[in-house]
């Protein structure tokens, strides 16, 4: 009767870790305020034990950039060091079961009964991803367990003039984005610095002489990538998750495609249409399941920032990975033709990938893929 | 022979007491565990805005069978789908809809009663379980 007791209580425990993992994981924003708020969201999660009548207490909420080691609780967790929490352990410990059998054989009046459970904001595709350059087939992707993440078949151009990863800055934005402002998915043909929204003109990051040198040159690539066809691309947008998405490596070509699909407006705009949250415009507000959350490959564009070209075999080298937030469902039109940009926020580099240069934060937030249980 | 007349007034109830709460306490903990199951299926699964019941009606087989198509052997004994609730809710405790936004799910039960020999045990509402919705919203589909 005890010990069924005690596996109950177990059982409601994890029931509760699960859940109040997952809350709390969707509040990680890279920031001490985001720590709390998860802190809250699992002192407040409605699950409860003792046959769904008593709430938890005395849960341990913890902390860690990497899901693995370094666990720490809020109070511990420096602001720098939020930048890179993206896991969150809770483990409720119950330590008053009543025991009213077990006690005749000696043992204490009560048990203590935890469970565990860990959340955490996941990159699509892989579950350890790495910067492989050795293959231009690159491993991973898709399904698997290691290799370049899953990503969307766009990579935005990196505001800093580089040839590959190495050449990326080693402070600040690796990219040279601000979190918050909005890039170019898919340029406008022959783009030209002028007031957002008229025909041409890039979007608001990009909208300045070094960034549409960097684009000059691109011909017909607008922005695609690996995918040529607007059903495939439209395809892989609308079911890109865990198992759909392109693979691209750093330092290597991303395979930028030609041509102005504006079938791909509306894979675009479905897709935002399926968060739960479309309306937010950074990623410190946004609260959503995720689907406006991509993850792209950053290349290094056409020509540097005075306009002169690179070698044909260093144009649009993947750089790094990153995090963009899609526009709200509507903001995707085709109205002009080839001449509209398609833009995207810019969240910050993405979390997991395994080199010196990205895995940091951005003011506004981490980036994630999607918030999954991990243990 | 008398001896054990006398014990037995004591044994055979301490005995069915045992075993009616111990196969009670294992149906609950069962009921605990595809609850759970049913709720993180709930939260990760495709909410589309025509689908609402066909949702609710996998997650139900999640709950009973363990998996989305209701195949197979019913895991808890006696549950049917009518004893469980499955709720989709938006932040300010809608249903959720082609319009209304998922925020949360719950998965409890209705009036599930154990029958536990001599006597029964009825859960009204427990277990219950409520996890974040994660899945994708597909209010046009």
């Amino acid at each position: 009767m005890d010990l069924g007791r005690m596996y109950i209580t177990k059982n409601e425990a994890q029931s509760f870790a699960d859940s109040a993992a997952l809350y709390a994981a969707q509040l990680l924003d890279g920031t001490p305020t985001g720590l709390t708020n998860a802190d809250n969201a699992v002192a407040t999660n409605p699950n409860k034990w003792n046959f769904g009548t008593s709430a938890f207490s005395g849960t341990i909420t913890e902390y860690s950039a990497d899901g693995a080691t370094n666990w720490q609780t809020s109070d511990k967790v420096t602001a720098a060091q939020a930048l890179n929490i993206r896991y969150v352990r809770v483990t409720p410990v119950v330590s008053n079961v009543a025991l009213f059998f077990l006690p005749v054989t000696g043992t204490s009046t009560t048990a203590t009964v935890k469970a565990q459970a860990v959340g955490g904001q996941v990159l699509l595709g892989c579950t350890t991803c790495t910067s492989s350059t050795s293959s231009s087939t690159p491993p991973g992707g898709a399904g698997s367990s290691s290799g370049p993440p899953v990503l969307f078949p766009y990579s935005p151009i990196a505001n800093v003039n580089a040839t590959s990863s190495s050449g990326l800055p080693t402070s600040g934005d690796p990219f040279g984005f601000t979190p918050g402002t909005q890039y170019d998915l898919k340029w406008p043909t022959s783009a030209t610095v002028g007031t957002l929204g008229n025909n041409k003109v890039p979007c608001a990051g990009d909208n300045n002489a070094a960034m549409v040198n960097r684009e000059s040159g691109a011909s017909s690539h607008l922005g695609e990538i690996v995918l040529n066809s607007a059903s495939a691309i439209s395809n892989d947008i609308l079911t890109l998750d865990d198992a759909v998405g392109v693979s691209v490596s750093i330092d290597q070509s991303v395979n930028p495609t030609t041509g102005d699909k504006n079938k791909e407006v509306k894979a675009l705009n479905d897709r935002a249409a399926q968060d739960t949250d479309n309306s937010s415009l950074t990623y410190a507000n946004y609260s959503g399941n995720g689907r406006r959350l991509i993850t792209v490959i950053v290349n290094n564009g056409f020509a540097d920032s005075t306009g002169a070209a690179y070698s044909s075999d260093k144009q649009a080298i993947g750089l790094g990975y990153a995090q963009f937030l899609l526009l709200p469902t509507g903001s995707y039109t085709q109205s002009g033709g080839a001449n509209n940009p398609w833009c995207a926020i810019y969240v910050g580099p993405s979390p997991s990938v395994d080199t010196p240069k990205t895995g940091g934060g951005g003011a506004n937030g981490r980036g994630v893929g999607v918030v999954r249980l991990t243990h | 022979m008398i001896e054990f007349a006398l014990a037995s007034f004591v044994l055979i109830p301490l005995f069915v007491g045992t075993f009616q709460f111990g196969y009670t306490f294992y149906v609950y903990n069962l009921l605990c565990t595809q609850m759970r199951a049913g709720a993180r299926y709930a939260s990760l699964k495709t909410f589309k805005g025509s689908g609402v019941d066909a949702f609710k009606t996998s997650v139900k087989n999640m709950v009973m069978y363990g998996n989305p198509d209701g195949t197979g052997t019913l895991i808890e004994p006696g549950l049917t789908a009518g004893q469980i609730d499955v709720e989709v809710k938006s932040a300010a405790g809608v249903d959720a809809s082609a319009t209304v936004v998922p925020s949360y799910v719950t998965v409890t039960t209705i009036n599930y009663s154990v029958n536990a020999v001599i006597t029964s045990f009825n859960f009204n509402g427990k277990p219950i379980v409520r996890f974040p919705y994660l899945g994708r919203y597909a209010p046009a589909e």
